[in-house]
C-alpha cells in the first residue's frame, strides 16, 4: 500500500472517531452545547483543530463556522496549528513568577530556538505559557504533556530537554 | 424512605467489609501521596519502587495505598508506613534512594531505628481509626488549622469509594433524602452561615433558596471548578484528594433546589482531578448515589463534567454558563441572575468547589457546630493555597478570623531565607497586596474587603523584600489584560493602557503624571467594567498605589527599583544595589574575566573615589542582589575589587584624576570620614578648593578609629587619603569645630560647608550600675586601640550587642589575648553584623551567647564585678518583622567580668558644633535635620551628610552622601537650582562577554577568599583576608552572569 | 407594557411607562444618552459602557440600555464624575482607533466622531499602542478595516439576528478581539452575501463598500468611451439625505442632471429594465404556472439573496427565476442591442450603475452573466459613492435644475418604480401577470397587503381559474423563514418575492447613512423613502410594465418575444451551488 493511501486512511479513521463522538453527544440531546466537549475531543484526536475539522463540526452540530471559529480562538487551550510531540507549558502563575519562572521560559526559548506558542521545526516541542498549573508549592514548575516538573532551574531545564530529545531519537531509530 | 437507609447500610457494609478484607488483613499499609504536586515531586517513581521491591522481595502483608495531598507541598513526596499497634512512621521528602532504604530497613529488616528518620516522630501506637489524628496531629503546620472541607484529603484513597464510605461518605445525602424536606435542607445551610467560597461571599443558603423558589422542573446545579487564579490550587487539591465530597454536596444541593442535573465545569489543565472525578462519578452511580432514584428514593440526580479551555473569565458565572452552552466565554449583564435565568435560561445554582465540600459536614454535624467556627459574619473555615516566599508552602484550611500573621508565621513558618516580609496577596488578580502593618487583620470577607483586597477563592502569595510591588502589579495586569474577554470597553482597552503605563514605569521611563493616570484608569475600570472580573482587575494596582506609593516614587522619580527586580530600570542588580549609584561592577568584572586588569583598574578608580577602602570594608549590597546567588553563591564582588586595588598597588599603576579647571571658590568639610573624603574628592575633581577640618589627630574618621587594623590597615587607608590630598585637598587635623573655630566663622571664608562629623557617641545600656569605670563604650575602646592609646581592660571582657561594632570589639579583644564573651538578646539569624564577620569571630573562638540580655551590674564586696543577665525567648513579631525578645521569668544568672563593653549603637555629638547657627536644626535623635534629597540644612550654604544625619550607618551610605553633597554644593555655588537629577544607571563601559567552552562553564572552580589561618591571628592585627590570585580572580569573574548584557524587556 | 410610574431624573420627577429600560424612558423624556453598541432592532449587549448613568443606591454606574426603570428611581445623567467616566471610556476607544477623520469616508457621519465631539475628548491621557491589522480589500463589494472597529458587535448581531447569515463573529479575546469571518479568511472567500447591512449599522468606517469612485472619475475623463449610467429606483428616494434634505424627497431629476454634469453621455433609468424584468419574469411565471413548472417561483433581483441561496439552499435554486436583475438586463441591452443601434463596439461602452446596493458590485462580476464573453456592468457605485462624487466634483445637487432621463431607456412605468421597496416586484409582477393571464385589467392595482414592513407578507389573488398565493419576504432572516414554510408545504405559495435587505432596496447596504435623527432600520425613515417611490408610481399614467411603449418596441425590434429564445440568451442566467471557504451550515436547523 502506498504511503499516501495509508495516511488518508488514518485521516478517515480519525474523522470517523470524531463523528462517532458527536453522534453520541447528539444522541443524548446535545447540539450546540456539545461544542466544548467536541472541540476537546477533536484536539485530542488530531492534536489541533483545523479548519476542515471546524467545518465538519459545523455540519454535524449546526453551528455556523464563524461562531465555532470565534469559540476556538477565544479559549487559549485550543490550537488551530499543529503542535509538537511534547507540549511544554511553563507556569507563569504568581508563585512561580516570583520564584523566577520568566528565566525558565527564556532558557527554554533559547534552548529550543523558538518563541512562545511556536513549534520546533522537527515537530518535537511546542512552547506555551500557562497562568498557574496549581502546583505553587513546587514553584517554579512546567508541564510537559501531562507530567509536571518541579522546582526548576535553568540547568534542570536544559537537562530535561536533552533527555527528551534523546528519548525521541531512540524512538525514531526503533521505528526505522 | 426506610428503604433508602437500608440501601445505604447495605452498600456501606459491603464497602467496609471490602476495606477490611484487603486492609486489616495486611500487616503494613503504606500510603504514598499521589496528587499532581506529589507526582511532580516524584512520588510516582517512589510508588513504582515500592511496588517493584515488594513483589521482587516477596514482602508479605504489605498494602500500598495512594492518598491525596495533605497540603504540605514543601515536604513532598511523603510516605507513611503504618502498622497496627506500632508506632507510625512518616517519611518526608522521600527520593528513590531513601525509598530503597525504607524498604530495606523498615520493611525487610524491621529495624525502624536505623531507617531514615524524619523530623516528625510519633510516639503513640497507630490505630487505623486514628489516621487523621496521625496525619494532622503532631505537626506545627496543622496546629492552627481547622479541617472541614479538607478533612479527608491526605487521609483516604481518592480513587476508592470504599475509603470514602469509611469516613461517613454519603451519609449526609442519605440523611437528607430520608428525613429532610428541601426547605429544611436550605434552612440548615442558611443557619450555618456558610457564604460562597468563590470569592464574593454571597450567603449560600439564600442562593439555594432563590433557586428553589423558581418555578419549573428544569433546574441545574453547577459546580464551578474553573480555578484560574494564578497562585491558587485549592480546587485541584481538593478534587484530587476527595472528589466524592463534592459530588455528595452537589446531590444535596440538587435535592434542595429541585434540580436533577449537575455540571462540574473544570479546568482542562487538571488532568488528574478530571480523571478522579470521572471515576468518582462512575463509582457513585454504581453505588446508587447518583443517577435515577437515588438509594431507592424518587430523587434522581446525575452529574456531568464539562472541561474549560483556558479562559480565566469563565470563573465568572455568566461566562461559565455561556461556555457550557458552547459559546465564547463572555459574561453578560446581571440581572437576570443565574438563579432566575441560567443555563439554557433555566434557574441555575452555581457554587464553587469549596462551598459544596462544606455541605456534607454541615448536614452531618448540624449547623450549630459549623456556625461555632469563625467570626460573626464569616462562619466556618477557609482553604488557602499558601505560596510564595514562606517556608511552609501548601494547602491550608483555617478558621475564619485567624490573622494573616498567624497564617504566615505560625502555619507558614515565616519568610524563607530569613528575608523581610513585604506583602501578602489575597484574591489573586482580583485581590490586593496587604502590607506589614495590616498583618493582624482577621481573615474574613469584610475585613479583607476593607483593605481593598478580597478573600477570593483562596490564593495567598507571600512576598518578601526581593519582590517589587510594581512588578507584581504589572504581572497581574498582564494576566488580566491577557484574560480580558474583550467585550466591554473599560476592561478591554483600559487594562491594556494600565499595563502600558506600568511597563513604562518598570522600564524606568515613568513620569509623575503616570501615577495619576493609573489611579484614574483603575477607578474607571472598577466602576464601569461589565463583570466582576473587570471591576476587580485594577485592585492589585490600586492597593499597591495605596500601600506602596514609595516604591512607585522610587521607580518614577528616583529611577530605582528597591527590590532590584525591574529589568528595564536596572542594568545589572549589583550596580543597581550599589549605594554609589554607578560602581561599574559589571564592567570591571567583565574586564577581569577577559584578563584585562589594567582596564578594570581604570574603570574601578574612575567610578569609585575610595576603592581601597570599599574593597575592604564595604558591606557589599551588590552581592546580596547578585543573580548568581540564586544559582549557587553570589560573585565575590568585594573580593574582586580587592584584587584590583592590590593589583594597582603592586603594578604601581598611576592614579590620574582628570581635574576640571580650578575655581576660586572654597568649601569647608567638617569631618574626614568616608562622607567627607568622598565629598572632597568630587569637589576637588570639579576644581574647588577644599579644606577638611578634623577633630582628631588622624584623618579618616571611623575608618581610622573604629575599624580594626586586621580589616583595614592604616597604611592602606592613608594611601587612599594621600590620593585625595594630592588632588589639592587640605586636611586640618586637631581642628574641632565649635571650640576655637565656630561654624558661623567658617561661613565668612568658605562659600559652602559640608558637615559630616559622624556619630561617635556610644549609647548607654540603660541598666543599673553602668556608670562605672569598668564599663567602656565600644567606639571609645576601638579608637583607643587604633590610635595606640594605652587601655586597661583586665582579663575577662563582656561585649553586649550584635552589630559590627560588637564583633570588631570582640575580635580585637581576642587579638589582645583576653577572654571575651558576646551577649546578644536575639538569635544568630537576626544579628545585624555581617554574616562573614560573625562566622570569622566564631572561627576565631569567640563565644557568642544568644538570647541573653543584661539586667544590672553588680559590684561584689571584694570589688569584683558581675553582670546579671536574663535569658530571652522570641515573642511576637515586631515592626521590623523580627520576633521581639522577651525575658524568660526566673532565668536570671550572673557572669563575672573585668570590663563590660556595650556596643549597641551610637549617636552623633552635634550640640556644640552647630552652636550659633540657629538655622541648623537637630532632631530628637540628635542628628542634623536635612532635606533627604539635597542634604540642605536649614541654613543657606550648609549641607550635612553621613552618620551625623542618619545615625550609625554603612561606609558606602556615608560615601553616597558625600557624592550627593558635592553635586549639590556645586549647584549651590553655581547659583543653579539645588535639586537632584535622577537617571537610570547604565554600565560604565560596554564590555564584551568572554567566550567560554561548555566544559569551562561546568567545571569552573569557585574559590573562597583565601584567609589567614586562625592560629596565625593570635596576638597580632594582620589582615585576615588575603586576597585572590590572578587565576582565582579570573575564575570568579567568569562566574558572573553579566546581567548588564541581558536584553532589557 | 405596564403602568405609569415616576422616576426622578437629575432631581426632577417624570412620569414614564413601567417595563422599559432607562434608556428607552430617557429617550422619550428627551435625554439622549451616548451609545455605541446599542441598536433598537438588535439584542442588547451592554458592552460599550457609554450609556452609563448613576442610579441612587447602586455602587457602580448602571448601563441604561439594560437596566429597567422602577418606581421612584433616582437617576443622574450628567454629574461631573459621570461625564469624566464617559469621557475616559470614549478616549479608550479613540486611543486604539486610527483617528484619521480628515480622510475617512465617514467624516461628518460617524457615531464615534460625533460622540468625541459632544463628549469633548480633547487632550489624550492614555495613548498607547494602536491596533495594526490589514485592511481586507478582497471583496468587490465590502471592505473591512479592523483598525477602525470599536467592537460594538452590531454588525455581528445584524448578520446573525436579522440576516441569519452568520458570516462574521468575534475572534480572539481581550485587546486582540476582532470581528472576522470564519477562519479569518478574506471576506470574498467567506459566506458573506454582500448585503451590506453590516455597513449600515457600523458606527465607524470599519465596514464599508469597496470604492470605485477613483476608477470611475478616471474612466469619465476617457473621451474615447461612451459613458452610460443607469440609476436604480431607490437611489432617487434617498440621495437627498446625503445632502441634508429631508428624508422622503424625490431627487430623480436633479440626480439625472448631476450625472450629466459629472460627464456621463447618457443617463438611463434602471426602471426601464425593471419593466423589462416584469415582462420576462411575468411570462416565466405564467409559463411555470400553466406548464406544470417548478413552483413556487422566487424572484431573482436581489444579488445577495442569490448568493445566499446558492450557498445555503441549493435545493431551492430551480425555483428561482432565471431572469437577470434589472441592472444586468439594462447592461445586457446596452452591450448588445444598443451598441448595435448606435454602431459602437460594446467594449467601447462604459456601463455604470448607481445602486442602493453593495451586492450589485459583486453581481457585476459574475461570470455567468456575461454575453459572449463580454462583461455587462463595468462599474457599480452606491448611492453614497455617487453623493461623494457629486460633492467631490463641486456640484450642487440641491439647487441643480432637474433634467429628464435620456431616450430610449429612460421611460418607465409606475410598476418599475416600486421595485425599490419590499413587495414592489411582486406588486408590479401581479399588475402585469393578472392582465396577461386573465386578459383584463386589474381594478385596484395597489396591493396593500404587500406593502409595509412586516417581515413576511402574504396575499391571495384570484386569477381567472386560479387562486394565486404569493408571499413577500425582506431580510434574509425572513427569507429563511419562508423557505422553511415552503419546505413544510411546497404548494402553499406559487410566487415569492425575496429581498435581502429589510425594507427592500430603499434600505440597501449602499444607501446614505441614516442622519442624526434616525438609526439604520428605523421604520419612519424607511416609510419616508418608500413614500417617494409610491408617489412616483401614482403620478404616472402608465403603471403597468407591459404597457411601457419603449418595452414593446424593444421586443419588436430585438428581443422578439418575452421568455423567448433571444431574450433567454440576453436576459436570463443560471445558478449553481457555491461552497466558499467556511460555508457549511447557516446555523438554522
Amino acid at each position: 500500500m502506498n504511503n499516501n493511501l495509508k495516511i488518508r486512511e488514518d485521516i478517515d479513521d480519525r474523522k470517523e472517531k470524531l463523528v462517532k463522538f458527536i453522534d453520541e453527544k447528539r444522541g443524548k440531546g446535545y447540539n450546540k452545547s456539545a461544542l466544548m466537549s467536541v472541540l476537546h475531543k477533536a484536539q485530542e484526536i488530531y492534536g489541533f483543530i483545523s479548519t476542515e475539522v471546524i467545518e465538519e463540526i459545523s455540519m454535524c452540530l449546526g453551528i455556523p463556522t464563524a461562531s465555532i471559529w470565534g469559540v476556538v480562538t477565544f479559549y487559549h487551550f485550543f490550537t488551530t496549528k499543529p503542535r509538537g510531540k511534547y507540549i511544554i507549558s511553563v507556569c507563569l502563575g504568581t508563585a512561580c513568577y516570583v520564584r523566577g519562572s520568566k528565566r525558565i521560559l527564556n532558557k527554554l526559548k533559547e534552548v529550543l530556538g523558538i518563541g512562545l506558542n511556536e513549534t520546533t521545526k522537527d515537530r518535537l516541542f511546542t512552547l506555551e505559557a500557562k497562568y498557574c498549573l496549581g502546583c505553587c508549592g513546587l514553584s517554579p514548575v512546567m508541564m510537559i504533556n501531562d507530567e509536571v516538573y518541579e522546582k526548576l532551574t535553568t540547568k534542570k531545564v536544559v537537562e530535561i530537554i536533552k533527555n527528551l530529545k534523546a528519548e525521541s531519537e531512540v524512538h525514531y531509530s526503533e521505528i526505522n | 424512605m426506610v428503604n433508602a437507609l437500608k440501601n445505604l447500610k447495605k452498600v456501606k457494609q459491603k464497602a467496609l467489609q471490602e476495606l477490611l478484607d484487603d486492609g486489616l488483613l495486611s500487616e503494613s499499609r503504606i500510603y504514598i501521596g499521589m496528587s499532581t504536586c506529589e507526582i511532580a515531586a516524584g512520588s510516582k517513581k517512589i510508588w513504582d519502587t515500592f511496588d517493584k521491591r515488594i513483589k521482587e522481595k516477596g514482602i508479605k502483608g504489605v498494602q500500598l495505598k495512594q492518598k491525596g495531598c495533605e497540603g504540605r507541598c514543601n515536604v513532598e513526596p511523603t510516605v507513611e508506613v503504618l502498622q497496627e499497634g506500632k508506632v507510625p512512621f512518616k517519611y518526608i521528602n522521600v527520593d528513590i534512594k531513601r525509598a530503597e532504604e525504607i524498604i530495606k530497613k523498615h520493611l525487610i529488616e524491621n529495624n525502624v531505628e536505623s531507617a531514615p528518620r524524619t523530623k516528625e516522630i510519633y510516639t503513640d501506637p497507630f490505630r487505623l481509626t486514628d489516621r487523621s489524628k496521625f496525619v494532622f496531629g503532631d505537626v506545627d503546620f496543622f496546629k492552627k488549622q481547622k479541617r472541614i472541607t479538607l478533612r479527608n484529603c491526605g487521609i483516604i484513597d481518592p480513587e476508592n469509594i470504599n475509603d470514602y464510605m469509611s469516613v461517613r461518605g454519603y451519609e449526609a445525602l442519605a440523611k437528607v433524602l430520608t428525613s429532610y424536606t428541601s426547605e429544611q435542607v436550605i434552612e440548615e445551610i442558611s443557619k450555618s452561615g456558610l457564604r460562597g467560597r468563590g470569592g464574593a461571599g454571597f450567603p449560600t443558603g439564600l442562593k439555594w433558596k432563590l433557586v428553589s423558589q423558581e418555578k419549573g422542573n428544569e433546574k441545574y446545579v453547577i459546580c464551578n471548578a474553573d480555578e484560574g487564579d494564578p497562585g491558587a490550587f485549592m480546587d485541584r487539591s481538593a478534587l484530587e484528594g476527595d472528589p466524592h465530597i463534592v459530588l455528595e454536596g452537589m446531590a444535596i444541593a440538587g435535592y434542595a433546589v429541585g434540580a436533577n442535573k449537575g455540571y462540574i465545569y473544570i479546568r482542562a489543565e487538571y488532568p488528574l482531578a478530571i480523571k478522579r472525578l470521572k471515576k468518582a462519578i462512575n463509582d457513585a452511580r454504581e453505588f446508587d448515589f447518583l443517577g435515577g432514584n437515588i438509594l431507592g428514593t424518587n430523587f434522581s440526580f446525575d452529574i456531568e463534567l464539562v472541561l474549560g479551555a483556558g479562559a480565566f473569565v469563565c470563573g465568572e458565572e455568566t461566562a461559565l454558563i455561556h461556555s457550557i452552552e458552547g459559546g465564547r466565554g463572555t459574561p453578560r449583564i446581571k440581572p437576570p441572575y443565574p438563579s432566575v435565568s441560567g443555563l439554557w435560561e433555566k434557574p441555575t445554582l452555581i457554587n464553587n468547589v469549596e462551598t459544596l465540600a462544606n455541605i456534607a459536614a454541615i448536614i452531618l454535624d448540624g449547623y450549630k457546630q459549623f456556625a461555632s467556627i469563625g467570626t460573626k459574619d464569616s462562619k466556618g473555615t477557609k482553604v488557602f493555597a499558601l505560596a510564595g516566599k514562606v517556608n511552609n508552602t501548601g494547602l491550608i484550611e483555617v478558621p475564619m478570623g485567624i490573622t494573616l500573621r498567624e497564617i504566615i508565621y505560625d502555619i507558614g513558618g515565616g519568610i524563607k531565607d530569613g528575608k523581610k516580609f513585604k506583602a501578602v496577596l489575597t484574591g489573586g488578580p482580583s485581590g490586593g497586596c496587604i502590607p506589614e502593618k495590616y498583618l493582624d487583620t482577621p481573615v474574613d470577607y469584610d475585613s479583607l474587603k476593607s483593605l481593598g483586597s478580597i478573600m477570593g477563592s483562596g490564593g495567598m502569595i507571600v512576598l518578601d523584600e526581593n519582590d517589587c510591588m510594581i512588578d507584581v502589579a504589572r504581572y497581574f495586569l498582564e494576566f488580566t489584560q491577557n484574560e480580558s474577554c474583550g467585550k466591554c470597553t473599560p476592561c478591554r482597552e483600559g487594562t491594556k493602557r494600565m499595563l502600558e503605563i506600568l511597563t513604562k514605569i518598570t522600564s524606568g521611563n515613568g513620569e509623575e503624571e503616570d501615577i495619576e493616570k493609573l489611579e484614574r484608569l483603575g477607578n474607571l475600570i472598577k466602576k464601569t467594567a461589565l463583570c466582576g472580573l473587570g471591576q476587580s482587575a485594577p485592585n492589585p494596582v490600586i492597593t499597591t498605589l495605596k500601600y506602596f506609593s514609595d516604591e512607585y516614587t522610587a521607580h518614577v522619580k528616583y529611577k530605582k527599583c528597591p527590590a532590584v527586580v525591574c529589568k528595564g530600570i536596572i542594568s545589572s542588580p549589583c550596580q543597581h544595589a550599589c549605594f554609589l549609584g554607578g560602581s561599574g561592577a559589571p564592567s570591571y568584572i567583565g574586564l577581569i574575566a577577559r584578563g584585562e586588569f589594567n582596564g578594570a583598574v581604570d574603570v574601578l578608580y574612575r567610578e569609585n573615589p575610595l576603592p581601597v577602602i570599599c574593597s575592604r570594608v564595604c558591606h557589599h549590597p551588590c552581592e546580596s542582589k547578585c543573580r548568581r546567588g540564586a544559582i549557587d553563591s553570589p560573585i565575590n564582588i568585594r573580593g574582586l575589587k580587592r584584587f584590583l586595588t592590590d593589583y594597582a598597588s603592586k603594578k604601581e599603576i598611576p592614579i590620574n584624576h582628570d581635574i576640571k579647571a580650578r575655581k576660586d571658590h572654597k568649601v569647608a568639610i567638617i569631618g574626614s570620614g568616608p562622607a567627607g573624603l568622598t565629598c572632597a574628592y568630587y569637589l576637588a575633581l570639579n576644581g574647588y578648593k577644599v579644606t577638611i577640618f578634623e577633630k582628631l589627630s588622624v584623618a579618616g574618621g571611623m575608618l581610622a578609629t573604629a575599624i580594626p587594623e586586621y580589616r583595614l590597615p592604616k597604611k592602606q587607608l592613608n594611601k587612599e587619603i594621600e590620593n585625595i590630598k594630592r588632588m589639592g585637598v587640605e586636611i586640618k587635623l586637631n581642628s574641632e569645630i565649635g571650640k576655637s573655630i565656630k561654624l558661623n566663622d567658617l561661613k565668612k571664608e568658605f562659600r559652602a560647608i559640608f558637615v559630616c562629623c559622624g556619630a561617635g557617641k556610644g549609647l548607654k545600656l540603660g541598666i543599673e550600675g553602668e556608670e562605672q569605670e569598668c564599663v567602656i563604650d565600644a567606639v571609645d575602646f576601638l579608637t583607643k586601640v587604633n590610635t595606640g592609646e594605652k587601655i586597661s581592660i583586665g582579663k575577662k571582657v563582656l561585649v553586649i550587642g550584635g552589630g559590627n561594632a560588637a564583633i570588631d570589639t570582640a575580635r580585637t579583644i581576642k587579638r589582645l589575648g583576653r577572654e571575651v564573651n558576646v551577649l546578644y538578646r536575639r538569635t544568630k539569624n537576626e544579628m545585624p553584623a555581617w554574616k562573614e564577620e560573625v562566622e570569622e569571630a566564631i572561627n576565631e573562638g569567640i563565644n557568642i551567647e544568644f538570647l541573653v540580655a543584661p539586667v544590672r551590674v553588680i559590684t561584689e564586696s571584694d570589688g569584683s564585678k558581675k553582670l546579671e543577665c536574663s535569658r530571652m525567648k522570641p515573642g511576637e513579631i515586631d515592626a521590623s518583622g523580627r520576633r521581639k525578645p522577651v525575658s524568660v521569668e526566673g532565668s536570671e544568672f550572673t557572669i563575672e567580668f573585668d570590663t563590660l563593653i556595650p556596643a549597641i549603637s551610637q549617636r552623633p555629638d552635634t550640640e556644640y558644633i552647630i552652636k550659633g547657627s540657629d538655622d541648623v536644626k537637630i532632631t530628637k535623635w540628635k542628628t542634623i535635620e536635612v532635606n533627604k534629597e539635597t542634604l540642605c540644612t536649614g541654613c543657606d550654604g550648609i549641607f550635612a551628610g553621613g552618620d551625623v544625619i542618619s545615625g550609625p550607618d554603612t561606609v558606602t551610605g556615608a560615601m553616597s552622601h558625600g557624592k550627593i553633597a558635592a553635586e549639590m554644593i556645586d549647584k549651590y555655588i553655581q547659583g543653579k537650582e539645588i535639586a537632584r537629577e535622577y537617571k537610570v544607571t547604565r554600565p560604565a563601559l560596554d564590555v564584551g562577554l568572554v567566550e567560554m567552552t561548555e566544559g569551562e562553564i561546568e567545571n569552573l572552580e569557585r574559590f573562597k577568599m583565601p584567609m589567614l589561618e586562625i592560629s596565625e591571628r593570635e596576638n597580632n592585627f594582620n589582615v585576615t583576608e588575603l586576597g585572590f590570585s590572578e587565576y582565582q580572580a579570573v575564575c570568579e569573574a567568569k562566574h558572573c552572569l553579566r546581567c548588564d548584557k541581558e536584553e532589557r524587556e | 407594557m405596564g403602568n405609569t410610574i415616576t422616576i426622578i431624573v437629575n432631581n426632577k420627577p417624570y412620569p414614564v411607562e413601567d417595563g422599559q429600560t432607562i434608556m428607552q424612558a430617557l429617550d422619550k423624556i428627551g435625554f439622549h444618552l451616548p451609545r455605541l453598541c446599542y441598536h433598537p432592532k438588535l439584542s442588547v449587549e451592554g458592552a460599550c459602557r457609554m450609556c452609563i448613568v448613576e442610579v441612587e443606591g447602586s455602587n457602580n454606574y448602571v448601563t441604561s440600555c439594560t437596566a429597567k426603570v422602577a418606581e421612584g428611581m433616582k437617576i443622574s445623567t450628567n454629574t461631573a464624575e459621570l461625564r469624566k467616566a464617559r469621557r475616559d471610556i470614549l478616549e479608550l476607544l479613540l486611543d486604539s482607533h486610527p483617528v484619521d477623520c480628515n480622510t475617512c469616508e465617514r467624516n461628518g457621519n460617524c457615531e464615534l466622531q460625533d460622540l468625541a465631539r459632544s463628549i469633548g475628548v480633547k487632550i489624550r491621557q492614555f495613548e498607547g499602542e494602536k491596533k495594526q491589522y490589514e485592511i481586507d480589500l478582497s471583496s468587490p463589494a465590502i471592505t473591512r478595516d479592523p483598525n477602525k472597529c470599536i467592537l460594538c458587535g452590531r454588525c455581528i448581531r445584524m448578520c446573525s439576528e436579522i440576516q441569519g447569515v452568520n458570516a462574521i463573529d468575534f475572534t480572539n479575546r481581550g485587546f486582540d478581539s476582532t470581528v472576522v469571518t470564519a477562519f479569518n479568511s478574506p471576506i470574498n472567500s467567506s459566506v458573506c452575501i454582500n448585503c451590506g447591512q453590516c455597513i449600515n449599522v457600523c458606527p465607524t468606517a470599519a465596514l464599508s463598500e469597496k470604492y470605485y469612485t477613483v476608477e470611475l472619475f478616471r474612466e469619465l475623463s476617457d473621451s474615447k468611451k461612451i459613458k452610460i449610467v443607469q440609476i436604480a429606483p431607490a437611489v432617487r428616494a434617498a440621495i437627498g439625505e446625503a445632502f441634508g434634505m429631508e428624508p422622503g424627497t424625490n431627487m430623480e431629476k436633479q440626480t439625472v442632471a448631476t450625472l450629466r454634469k459629472l460627464g456621463f453621455d447618457k443617463v438611463f433609468d434602471t426602471q426601464f429594465s425593471a419593466d423589462l424584468t416584469i415582462m420576462e419574469e411575468g411570462y416565466e411565471f405564467l409559463n411555470r404556472l400553466t406548464n406544470n413548472g417548478i413552483l413556487p417561483m422566487i424572484t431573482s433581483c436581489s444579488p445577495a439573496w442569490i448568493k445566499y441561496a446558492e450557498q445555503f439552499h441549493d435545493e431551492i435554486l430551480p425555483n428561482i427565476s432565471t431572469c437577470k436583475s434589472p441592472m444586468s438586463m439594462m447592461s445586457s441591452i446596452l452591450k448588445t442591442y444598443y451598441a448595435k443601434k448606435i454602431g459602437a463596439d460594446p467594449l467601447n461602452i462604459l456601463s455604470v450603475a448607481v445602486m442602493p446596493c453593495v451586492a450589485k458590485k459583486y453581481e457585476a462580476q459574475r461570470e455567468e452573466l456575461k454575453i459572449d464573453g463580454i462583461g455587462l456592468t463595468d462599474i457599480v457605485i452606491t448611492t453614497r459613492e455617487l453623493a461623494w462624487m457629486i460633492k467631490s466634483a463641486g456640484i450642487d445637487l440641491v439647487s441643480t435644475k432637474g433634467e429628464e432621463f435620456d431616450n430610449i431607456f429612460g421611460f418607465s412605468s409606475g410598476a418599475a418604480t416600486i421595485f425599490g421597496v419590499t413587495g414592489g416586484v411582486m406588486e408590479a409582477a401581479l399588475r402585469s401577470a393578472y392582465e396577461l393571464y386573465v386578459g383584463e385589467t386589474v381594478v385596484d392595482i395597489e396591493f396593500n397587503e404587500l406593502r409595509g414592513f412586516k417581515g413576511i407578507k402574504e396575499a391571495e389573488i384570484k386569477m381567472g381559474d386560479k387562486n394565486i398565493r404569493v408571499a413577500v419576504a425582506h431580510g434574509i432572516g425572513n427569507a429563511n423563514a419562508i423557505l422553511e414554510i415552503v419546505k413544510e408545504d411546497p404548494s402553499r405559495y406559487q410566487f415569492i418575492e425575496i429581498m435581502s435587505c429589510p425594507g427592500g432596496c430603499i434600505n440597501g447596504g449602499g444607501q446614505p447613512y441614516a442622519g442624526s435623527e434616525y438609526i439604520a432600520l428605523n421604520e419612519n425613515l424607511l416609510e419616508k423613502r418608500a413614500s417617494v417611490l409610491y408617489q412616483i408610481d401614482r403620478s404616472k399614467t402608465i403603471r403597468r410594465s407591459h404597457e411601457n411603449p419603449e418595452i414593446q418596441r424593444l421586443y419588436k425590434e430585438y428581443l422578439e418575444r418575452p421568455n423567448g429564445p433571444k431574450s433567454h440568451k440576453i436576459l436570463h442566467t443560471r445558478y449553481a451551488k457555491k461552497s466558499p471557504r467556511g460555508v457549511v451550515y447557516n446555523g438554522k436547523m
